[in-house]
């Protein structure tokens, strides 16, 4: 299979991405889920932290037999080390093609192993600097694999920002020639918003395990859209009656869209066992600082296993944007300043420690990312879906970062976990090393579990940029 | 109108003509000449701060082949009452309805005022709430739809049905987008029932449901506009009923027969003889009384319910018998159970709280509504009873004069003049007999000494340690109704013969149904519905009735900024 074939066509994609199918995520999710009824259905999972991770601490030690002794950064997976799969060696080599401040390339042709369209014009050049805005020639594969299976355009989330930027990575993608079309995936970092799209008053029967929700909570979900549209049928009236009454009229339409806009009820979502709730004032964590982050990576979590349990999607991804400003205020180690200035600095001598990954800040935050990572496995293996296996054992579950060594920048030996063992397609409690490994052998190997007989993904053109699936990953 | 009420006519309406005819009476306090700057709280007795006109006059210059002016009415939000109904009409009765708003503020003349019943964030969310307990029973009684793929058009024709009835007035395109548009955002997560009653849940909180939308001139000054039919039977229906018109009515709309002032009459008139309309009245009349929901906190519950009991069977009595304002506020009989015998003294004849008998009482201590209990304590200060309070509500409500309130102050010029523990009559005379308070108490304490025979709790106590109660009183006005008078029963019988009082009535209820007082440009409607009342031999069915006859009914102008 080549690019020029069967691989992330742009028509494929383009048919994932459409309107309809962005504007009718749930229902069309529904439905999706009633036709595997019969079988439980298979999720893919993506995590996504920035700056690589401490090399030295992280890479497992390698065993007989593939066997898996987490590492130090790895410890924080401990309770499900029997769901995990680490693979080292993997190779972003498509991001070296291009022109880049080293993060934009390496963030943007993360998820996609594809060429970027650093013209603007909807081609490649290696010469032309990729910025904070370019988009990829291909898709990303959480978007194909969806495309593929036939379901809902995947979900996508983040912590931190959702605004594009620097390193905004794999959520552009631009298919050529298509005139108008709006290749960017919508990234909300609003984990009640995300709720309130795909769970709230979600009705009974259409989910593994009914939600409870009344028909009082069903409606009272409701709630917003009714007053957003009782609000803009007072538009129409004001040039129908005089000043005075134009005022009462205003006065109450007011007083409707400040309702709108404190309601805040969310009914909770009942999956699989697990309720799922979200607060009613959670606030926004902004920049500077983006206090709460934490807060927000733990709603968020709670959010997509909602979603996944209930059968609203069943590919989504959640990517941690602070790369550069992450505080960690939260941590023992924070508030912590200049994040992506001491992992560039992390050599020993530059700090004064005695060996490389020796710093405290550095080995807290990463730590901290597996703890997140932890979190999502967790909550994914509460949910018994009806098979008698949890939902992580149903789901594929992959966390990643653009950077092997976030110091230099490295794209060799991205630091990558698979979790969850999608219904015994991965074998799990594994090390491997795969030296000669690429981004789009990854892909691969994933399409491949899913059912989707793949040989490459994203750019190929044959100098090694695909070797097919990754030997010994995939049952 | 070829007969005009008799008094006064040339000297009349000073506010109508914008003249300020209290100057001679010289008020302390008194604040801005003209027309009343306090809008909707004017006249509210023990309510403060209205400059006043204690001379009003119903009537000017109003030839009877010139045109009566249409009448300005705020847009007005429908009531407790009203919503509920219509509710129950929209869905055949099958759904129960809460309380859709707070009760309307206080402080206003009538209920109905616009400004008694604002749309803050209270009674919006208090709408919301409704609303939605109102959609979730309907969504049990949604037909169903044959085809999925027919869905979205079973939902339109639904909704689009029930918003035009639920409206008053066709559903527009504007309309069905809104409401469709929360039933489509429903969907994908609600059966296709409840999506359809949060569709409803929509209808129950646009601005035309809960608003009486009129056609209207939108700057003062520009050319009145003619009501439709259904604007028409919609305000007949929402007047009387309280509810959406029954089909008599909008047959009577859809032929252009509401257009003709006899033909709206005869509407008025069978609209009253309907059981619905009695609610209306009522209401009206306890709040002209001022004792809709008053509650003495010096009475038993046991006593407090026998009285609200015997108010609602005076009320019935005087409308049957329809004899004017005799039976309303100068009838000797009254309604009493047990309990009331008990309370008034009377010989124990009821067989207990539910036996109800009518007793003839002695003529100066039942004196109609005026001297019901429940009045008597609503103007007092606990069990102190309050000659001002009471004599200020026989001005404002029944002869229709404004008084200002009292100046910044008062207590403490009251507290300088008498010494304490100096009786009530002690401190009255005191104000009347200083310069500076006896200007405007003039005006009301001594209407008020007629009912001294009345204590603060409503009992009837005419001595006072072997003395007759001293009840001589005044009434300071150049209408009919100025002069001496001695206790409740004389001051009673003249008020009920009054014409500036039938013609103050008939104000009060044009103020009530438009829920604004009137404006300088309605003096001639009011005195138009004074004569008819007047014509009809004060026939009380007829003031209520006639006042869709106006030709000034039929048409509207716009509202002046700043009304209430």
């Amino acid at each position: 299979m080549s690019v020029s074939s069967k691989v992330a066509t742009r028509r494929n994609f383009l048919r994932a991405a459409s309107g309809a199918a962005l504007a009718l995520p749930l229902l069309e999710g529904r439905r999706g889920f009633a036709q595997s009824a019969a079988s439980v259905p298979t999720r893919l999972v993506i995590y996504q932290t920035g700056e690589g991770n401490l090399q030295k601490r992280w890479t497992p030690t390698a065993m007989p037999g593939d066997a898996l002794q987490l590492s130090e950064m790895l410890q924080p997976l401990l309770a499900h080390q029997k769901k995990l799969l680490v693979l080292s060696g993997v190779s972003n080599k498509v991001a070296r093609l291009h022109s880049s401040n080293c993060h934009n390339a390496a963030g943007h042709t993360l998820m996609t192993s594809s060429l970027i369209d650093s013209t603007g014009t909807g081609r490649f050049d290696a010469k032309v600097m990729v910025d904070s805005g370019s988009l990829c020639l291909g898709p990303s594969i959480d978007a194909y694999l969806a495309d593929q299976l036939k379901i809902p355009a995947p979900i996508n989330l983040a912590v931190g920002n959702s605004s594009p930027a620097e390193n905004q990575m794999f959520y552009k993608m631009k298919p050529s020639g298509s005139a108008g079309a709006n290749p960017v995936a919508p990234l909300s970092n609003d984990p009640i918003k995300t709720f309130k799209t795909y769970l709230a008053g979600l009705p009974a029967g259409t989910t593994p395990t009914p939600p409870p929700a009344t028909r009082a909570d069903r409606f009272q979900a409701q709630r917003t859209s009714v007053l957003d549209q009782v609000w803009t049928s007072f538009k129409s009236l004001n040039a129908n009656v005089g000043k005075a009454d134009s005022l009462r009229l205003q006065a109450h339409a007011d007083a409707t869209r400040a309702i709108e806009q404190k309601s805040s009820y969310v009914v909770p979502a009942t999956c699989g066992g697990q309720t799922q709730a979200v607060p009613a004032n959670w606030t926004q964590p902004r920049s500077p600082g983006f206090v709460g982050a934490d807060v927000q990576a733990n709603l968020m979590i709670d959010v997509m296993a909602g979603i996944l349990a209930c059968g609203a999607n069943r590919v989504i991804t959640l990517q941690d944007t602070l790369y550069d400003e992450a505080r960690f205020e939260f941590l023992p180690v924070g508030p912590v300043s200049g994040w992506h200035a001491q992992v560039h600095n992390d050599p020993a001598l530059k700090l004064g420690y005695a060996s490389n990954n020796d710093n405290p800040t550095l080995k807290a935050g990463f730590l901290y990312y597996a703890g997140v990572f932890n979190r999502l496995l967790s909550k994914m293996d509460a949910v018994v879906e009806p098979n008698g296996m949890t939902m992580l054992d149903n789901s594929l579950v992959l966390w990643i970062s653009e950077f092997g060594t976030g110091q230099n920048h490295s794209m060799t030996n991205l630091p990558v976990v698979l979790a969850g063992g999608l219904q015994g397609k991965v074998k799990m409690n594994r090390y491997l090393d795969r030296p000669s490994a690429t981004l789009g052998d990854l892909y691969t190997s994933i399409l491949n579990a899913f059912g989707i007989p793949a040989t490459s993904f994203g750019h190929n053109d044959g100098a090694g940029f695909n070797n097919g699936v990754i030997s010994g990953l995939v049952s | 109108m070829e007969r005009r009420i008799t008094v006064n006519l040339r000297r009349h309406f000073a506010i109508a003509a914008g003249i300020f005819a209290s100057a001679a009476v010289g008020c302390v306090g008194v604040v801005s000449p003209g027309e009343d700057t306090n809008p909707g709280r004017t006249g509210d007795p023990g309510d403060p701060g209205d400059p006043g006109n204690p001379n009003t006059q119903f009537a000017v210059n109003c030839p009877s082949n010139t045109p009566v002016p249409p009448l300005a009415v705020p847009l007005q939000r429908l009531n407790d009452l009203q919503y509920s109904n219509i509710v129950g009409q929209l869905f055949g009765g099958q759904v129960t309805v809460k309380a859709a708003f707070p009760p309307p503020l206080t402080g206003y003349l009538y209920s109905t005022y616009s400004g008694a019943n604002p749309m803050g964030e209270a009674q919006t969310q208090a709408a919301l709430e409704a609303a939605e307990a109102v959609a979730i029973q309907v969504a049990d009684i949604v037909p169903a739809c044959s085809m999925v793929s027919a869905e979205t058009s079973c939902a339109s024709t639904y909704l689009k049905d029930l918003a035009t009835r639920a409206f008053r007035s066709p559903a527009t395109a504007a309309d069905m987008t809104t409401i469709l548009a929360a039933y489509s955002a429903a969907r994908p997560k609600l059966s296709y029932a409840e999506s359809v009653a949060v569709g409803v849940e929509t209808i129950l909180q646009m601005p035309r449901f809960l608003y009486v939308m009129e056609n209207q001139p939108t700057a003062p000054g520009e050319a009145a506009t003619t009501l439709t039919g259904l604007e028409l039977a919609q305000r007949m229906a929402l007047l009387y009923w309280n509810a959406l018109p029954d089909q008599a009515l909008l047959d009577a709309a859809q032929s252009g027969g509401l257009a003709n002032a006899s033909d709206r009459l005869s509407q008025a008139q069978r609209m009253l003889q309907d059981p619905r309309a009695h609610a209306a009245i009522s209401d009206f009349l306890l709040q002209w009384m001022k004792v809709k929901d008053f509650h003495a906190d010096t009475h038993s519950a046991e006593i407090q319910a026998a009285l609200d009991e015997e108010m609602r069977r005076d009320i019935d009595h005087a409308l049957a018998a329809d004899n004017g304002l005799d039976d309303l506020i100068a009838s000797r009989q009254t309604s009493v159970n047990s309990v009331l015998e008990k309370f008034y003294g009377l010989p124990s004849q009821s067989a207990g709280p539910t036996d109800w008998r009518v007793a003839d009482m002695d003529a100066e201590q039942r004196v109609g509504i005026l001297t019901h209990p429940l009045l008597m304590a609503k103007f007092a200060h606990g069990k102190t009873p309050s000659p001002i309070l009471r004599g200020k509500f026989v001005r404002v409500m029944l002869m229709c004069d404004d008084l200002s309130g009292p100046p910044p102050g008062a207590q403490a010029m009251q507290d300088d003049l008498t010494p304490a523990g100096a009786t009530v009559q002690e401190q009255s005379q005191a104000r009347l007999d200083s310069a500076s308070c006896g200007a405007c108490h003039k005006m009301m304490d001594p209407i008020g000494f007629g009912f001294s025979a009345f204590d603060g709790v409503g009992k009837y106590l005419p001595t006072a340690g072997g003395q007759a109660v001293d009840v001589s009183g005044h009434i300071e006005s150049t209408s009919d109704l100025g002069g001496d008078f001695s206790g409740a029963r004389e001051l009673g019988d003249r008020l009920a013969k009054s014409a500036k009082v039938q013609a103050c009535l008939s104000a009060q209820w044009m103020r009530y149904a438009f829920g604004a007082k009137e404006a300088p440009a309605d003096a001639c409607s009011v005195q138009a519905l004074a004569t008819r009342f007047g014509q009809e031999n004060h026939s009380l069915n007829a003031l209520f009735a006639g006042l869709s006859a106006l030709d000034s009914f039929a048409q509207r102008r716009a509202v002046a900024e700043g009304s209430p």
